[in-house]
């Protein structure tokens, strides 16, 4: 089996780094919500309760991602390497 | 996993409209770009002379636009969530409709987004969710709840899709780079096997609760707020039976198209439509339950500004919106799918077509008579759309169509290696499920 060149691992690597930034960007707007709610003591256990939910799921798909992203790259290098 | 060059040979089929376009392909599309570009000029026009292009005012803010997000979101529920819940309970039959079912969703959730942008008016408006949202409002639960399933759902599509899309790696040389990247080195070893299953599975059950949420989340919108036959409990599962009942029909109408155009008859065969059928018909009986105790609720309570939107509603200038709905979302489909003489594909169709209608008038007529009749001193207003909103609504069911024939045209529309799998473990794995479930066979000796 032909390894992929270079750039194709490049340009995914670059995928999953986006898609991470995507992620936090999403938990630091959450959190940048409770804060300003926090801040105008405008009932801040609303967007505290709503991030219990909103931030785990973001987290868990993000690692689903990686654990395929680096369970199959990972598989092809170890194969590789033998 | 993978599979075999002898075995793949007899699915090639799913791989001919990847590597064939017809004619008929390029006038298709080159009619709905022109739809799309009429969409474009009548949004222009909105955004340079603002929401007043359209038929919204005073009292009734929210109209086509609205409408249509609920409606597609709706739609969404076709895909992740039905293909969820069958892979969940191993059903077989639905490996030649999963895929479908999951563009759909990816697709028709990017629009239903887009709609409400529209609504906005001024796009940079939606900014104001970034800087200064406030998570006391329903509005901003549908942002997160959205924007959630959105990306669930696609890391979902796209999971099932990595196998697929090696294949055409190592046998399609026109954008072979796309296949490269997305096939992350896949080359089916055990391994990447287990990996791939082990999140396919925990991705179908973080969708289903996902899905359920986003449509409770949109019913919220409404029943959170003190208005007229919107405040009530039930709006959350109302909406989710309404958004599942669309999405199945979304989901057949689309089957039968590709099934003609891609000649996929050896794929889905009637029996899928038979399943697929009785489904309808069991959600269609559901809805007319949900309508049925919405209304008699209401009308029992006899409050007088919920009386003035139900009768509006029943006999009043909504009236022949009510008893369509009426018509399609039960009688129609009910008509058609309880006989096994015309659940046949056609029936299918037919049922399927009224109640993609029916549903987009349920959307219209829960949002547009509420508004026409507030408890704010104005006058009773009637909504009508102008040829603004009537351009936007075309140019996003235009959209919906070409983004979904372009996936056909560069990824398999059905799963190969599902399919293939069906082949090879699926009647084995299906063989030992239905001997667990019944008892065992008594020896000899235990009989005495």
């Amino acid at each position: 089996m032909q390894r992929d060149p270079r750039w194709v691992l490049y340009v995914q690597n670059a995928g999953l780094f986006l898609f991470t930034v995507f992620v936090f960007g999403v938990i630091g707007w959450i959190i940048r919500l409770i804060r300003l709610s926090w801040t105008l003591d405008d009932s801040p256990s609303g967007s505290i309760a709503i991030s219990l939910i909103a931030i785990p799921v973001f987290l868990l798909l993000l690692g689903v991602v990686n654990y395929v992203f680096w369970g199959i790259r990972g598989a092809v290098e170890k194969e590789d390497s033998q | 996993m993978r599979p075999d060059a002898p075995t793949l040979e007899l699915d090639l089929a799913l791989i001919n409209p990847i590597v064939k376009t017809s004619r008929t392909f390029f006038i298709a599309a080159a009619f709905l770009l022109l739809v799309i570009l009429w969409a474009n000029l009548a949004y222009r026009s909105q955004l340079v002379e603002g929401l007043g292009v359209t038929g919204l005012n005073q009292p009734v803010s929210w109209g086509f636009y609205i409408t249509n997000f609920v409606f597609f979101i709706g739609i969404s529920h076709a895909g992740t969530l039905i293909s969820a819940i069958l892979r969940i309970a191993q059903a077989e039959w639905r490996r030649p409709i999963t895929r479908m079912a999951e563009v759909i969703t990816v697709v028709v959730l990017f629009l239903g987004a887009v709609n409400i942008i529209f609504d906005l008016g001024r796009p940079d408006r939606a900014l104001n969710v970034i800087y200064w949202g406030r998570y006391q409002s329903p509005l901003l639960w549908d942002v997160t709840s959205i924007t959630t399933y959105l990306t669930a759902s696609t890391i979902y599509l796209y999971l099932p899709l990595i196998p697929d899309v090696a294949i055409l790696r190592d046998r399609v040389s026109r954008f072979n780079w796309l296949y490269r990247i997305l096939a992350l080195g896949w080359r089916g070893t055990e391994r990447q096997e287990k990996v791939l299953q082990r999140a396919i599975a925990i991705m179908a059950i973080v969708v289903i609760p996902v899905a359920v949420s986003v449509h409770s989340v949109v019913s919220f919108v409404f029943s959170m707020t003190l208005q007229p036959m919107w405040h009530s409990t039930i709006f959350g599962p109302y909406f989710v039976v309404g958004a599942i009942f669309s999405g199945i029909a979304a989901l057949i109408i689309a089957m039968v198209v590709v099934r003609k155009v891609y000649h996929l008859e050896a794929y889905m065969k009637p029996i899928h439509f038979n399943y697929l059928s009785l489904l309808l018909l069991i959600m269609s009986l559901l809805w007319f339950y949900f309508t049925f105790a919405e209304y008699l609720t209401g009308y029992y309570g006899g409050e007088p500004e919920e009386m003035k939107v139900f009768w509006a509603k029943l006999t009043g200038d909504f009236a022949p919106f009510f008893w369509s709905m009426v018509l399609c979302n039960f009688f129609i489909p009910v008509l058609i799918l309880s006989f096994r003489r015309t659940r046949t594909i056609l029936g299918a169709l037919l049922a399927s077509s009224t109640v993609v209608i029916g549903m987009w008038i349920e959307r219209f007529i829960i949002i547009v008579p509420t508004l026409s009749h507030p408890r704010l001193p104005h006058a009773a207003a009637i909504y009508l759309p102008s040829l603004v909103e009537w351009a936007m609504f075309a140019g996003s069911i235009a959209t919906f169509i070409l983004l979904y024939m372009v996936f056909t045209k560069l990824f398999p529309i059905i799963s190969l290696w599902e399919i293939q799998e069906g082949r090879e473990v699926g009647l084995r794995h299906m063989e030992e499920r239905v001997r667990a479930y019944l008892p065992s066979t008594p020896t000899p000796s235990s009989q005495v």
